[in-house]
């Protein structure tokens, strides 16, 4: 990790290196973005979907929208999640 | 900063996630909003390098060590990478006995949508970063799609993407 850390740090100026670096970033945000619905891919089932969009997106509007910290987003989530239970299978 | 304060913000981040990425947002506010160690583009480029490495997911904290603090920073990321699996075992014990109760299960999924929502939130600063024109936008697209319709390894996606990018500058 770190040679390959160093190896961006000599490199980062050379135009082909930005170019290929450019992609990388690009693919980076894309890994992130299929990160975080693989995270919940698992857990998103008929009786759970609307409880786990619903925590999902509004702790995207905390961070995104008012720069919560995730440690506070983190904890009010797991009050959330200790009251608001889960509907039973039927 | 101190590479205790390092170490203690990495560690706090990989406790609190539940899988390689999802300590981002947590990283991303210490080290990019609070306290200026780190650049979006340098905590993008960490990811490009965890991602790019053989070795365990989350391996990208190591390069976000070494970009706030050199070698000894990189040190204190690898640490803090692996302090959490020595507690594993009485973590074990205790969730052998509570798995099956419904309300810490309700807690558990609740923190994983919400660690979800933190790790989306995290894409727009850095997508922000990222977007130089239409195809980084293209590339972002079709790397989150191959890697949530496909099996294709995440290096193969940086690669290809870097490839593309290169391909274009010769146009």
């Amino acid at each position: 990790v770190v040679l390959l850390v160093r190896g961006y740090e000599a490199w980062y100026r050379s135009p082909f290196v930005v170019a290929a670096l450019q992609g990388a970033l690009a693919a980076a945000v894309g890994i992130i973005l299929s990160s975080a619905w693989l995270l919940l891919r698992p857990y998103f089932t008929a009786r759970t979907w609307v409880r786990m969009t619903a925590l999902a997106a509004g702790s995207f509007a905390l961070s995104a929208g008012l720069a919560a910290p995730p440690i506070r987003v983190l904890a009010l989530a797991a009050l959330i999640g200790w009251f608001w239970r889960e509907r039973p299978a039927s | 900063m101190s590479l205790l304060v390092l170490y203690l913000l990495l560690l706090k981040a990989t406790v609190t996630s539940f899988s390689g990425l999802s300590s981002l947002p947590m990283i991303r506010h210490d080290l990019v909003v609070t306290r200026h160690s780190l650049t979006d583009r340098q905590l993008n480029a960490a990811v490009v390098v965890g991602q790019s490495s053989p070795g365990p997911f989350g391996l990208y904290i190591v390069a976000v060590g070494y970009f706030a603090a050199g070698i000894p920073g990189a040190i204190a990321g690898w640490l803090a990478l692996i302090t959490p699996a020595l507690v594993v075992i009485p973590m074990l014990r205790y969730a052998a006995r509570h798995t099956e109760d419904p309300r810490l299960q309700g807690v558990l999924r609740a923190v994983i949508a919400a660690s979800a929502g933190l790790t989306l939130s995290i894409c727009v600063p850095l997508a922000r970063d990222a977007i130089t024109g239409w195809l980084p936008a293209a590339t972002i697209l079709a790397a989150t799609l191959a890697l949530i319709l496909t099996r294709v390894e995440t290096v193969w996606v940086i690669l290809l993407s870097a490839a593309v990018s290169l391909l274009a500058l010769w146009r």
